[in-house]
């Protein structure tokens, strides 16, 4: 089910990104905030199975050059699992993008992650760590963005608790304010 | 004495030509170019700094000596952020579309307070703690070296920058109070109330930022970390992380 969620949420995404390609523009991106809100969807080997939720977050844009951007982020979920309890989780990160004609771009990040485990409204568990992943979108001209983001990082607390992997994949539709403004 | 003459007077006279070529910059400078922005950003980091503003955080006590263990927090709090810090020293330096990607360091002292009394005990949450009359209150004082890249500005013609270091020092803590400890035996868990006090002494001191600068305003994440030490036999620590808002003086 989750796999199946997963795969499908995938293409679609996969589907939105060709079509835009459509209408690519040759816009240099730039600096700026952005702001975003879109869907995650997680799989953990030992903890909770499946997990489907939103997402906000927002970022800054760095130029480095014409063709790399260094964009450091913040992103919160609220996620419902197989199991009965929930997941909220945060995560910064700093992404590496290199931009490919003017709109697409490839990136990759590291971040670090708290997921909170919650079940009745009480926090059972709080796992942090660091993770990497790997992402892809487009920026068009008019500010607004549509890119997919893919992630693993290790559930562990403290004490030696058991640490298991969680893989996640984001679908985000941002807005910039970017430019001299 | 006669070259700091020389040298503010050399300032002083290119005050007016600094102010023209900025009132005739209309372009953002191209890429490469730190003359400007760059400079901006570098020379406001240049000198000491005192930040003082107030932070929403949480902080956490912890002492564990074998499978015996106590954790008390304060649920969350109102906290001043105090922080000096010292000067930028660049260590590399790449030169982006507006202003630089700067690795640096500088140093920082800080003050905090400590007021754990709701106790994290196997029947509460992980994080939100019960009132059972348990507390364990101190404070410190740490200095550390601290590590970091910043990049900015984002807009060609602000002074704002991103942050995010690492740094690790000592801190002089002391603490004292009536933790509740538990030691799980079979099937059943033993709770045990037990003094606990330390005068003031060093521990390492480990802190993470995640910065966000514009103006003289501050946006941080901050994370703190004091540990490295037994008390009465016990591995004992202290982390608080914080979300706050700060002004910055400089001089």
């Amino acid at each position: 089910m989750g796999n199946a969620s997963m795969g499908r949420a995938a293409r679609g995404a996969a589907g939105l990104l060709l079509g835009l390609w459509a209408l690519q523009a040759q816009a240099a991106p730039d600096n700026g905030f952005g702001v975003y809100l879109g869907a995650i969807s997680s799989r953990d080997n030992a903890l909770y199975g499946n997990s489907h939720g939103g997402l906000i977050g927002a970022d800054a844009q760095f130029m480095v050059n014409q063709t790399w951007s260094l964009n450091p982020y913040l992103l919160l979920d609220s996620e419902s699992t197989d199991q009965p309890f929930d997941i909220n989780n945060g995560e910064g990160g700093l992404q590496a993008r290199y931009w490919m004609a003017g709109s697409w771009f490839l990136g990759g990040q590291f971040l670090f992650h708290d997921t909170l485990l919650k079940q009745g409204g009480t926090v059972s568990r709080s796992l942090y760590g660091p993770g990497i992943g790997v992402g892809a979108g487009w920026e068009g001209d008019s500010h607004w963005s549509v890119s997919l983001a893919a992630n693993v990082f290790r559930l562990a607390g403290t004490y030696g608790s058991t640490a298991t992997t969680r893989s996640e994949a984001m679908l985000l539709i941002g807005y910039r304010w970017g430019g001299t403004p | 004495m006669k070259l700091r003459a020389c040298l503010g007077l050399l300032l002083l006279c290119s005050l007016p030509l600094v102010v023209h070529a900025d009132d005739s910059q209309t372009t953002p400078p191209p890429a490469g170019d730190t003359s400007g922005i760059a400079d901006s950003i570098g020379e406001y980091l240049k000198g000491q700094s005192i930040q003082l503003g107030l932070s929403y955080a949480q902080g956490t006590f912890k002492m564990r000596k074998g499978n015996t263990s106590s954790q008390l927090t304060d649920d969350g709090r109102a906290s001043p952020l105090i922080n000096y810090t010292t000067g930028e020293h660049v260590i590399g330096k790449l030169p982006m579309k507006y202003g630089d990607a700067v690795l640096g360091w500088d140093f920082v002292g800080s003050f905090g307070e400590q007021n754990t009394h709701f106790q994290l005990n196997p029947n509460s949450s992980a994080v939100v703690g019960q009132d059972l009359g348990s507390k364990v209150t101190g404070d410190f004082l740490s200095g550390a070296p601290f590590l970091y890249m910043r990049l900015g500005p984002v807009y060609p013609d602000s002074d704002s920058f991103w942050l995010f270091g690492y740094g690790a020092g000592v801190a002089v803590y002391h603490f004292s109070g009536n933790p509740i400890f538990y030691t799980p035996t079979g099937n059943t868990i033993v709770a045990t109330s037990m003094p606990v006090s330390t005068s003031a002494e060093l521990f390492l001191y480990q802190t993470w930022r995640w910065q966000f600068h514009y103006g003289n305003w501050d946006v941080l994440f901050t994370g703190k970390s004091l540990s490295g030490r037994k008390v009465a036999g016990y591995d004992t620590s202290y982390e608080d992380y914080g979300l706050g808002l700060a002004y910055t003086f400089r001089f």
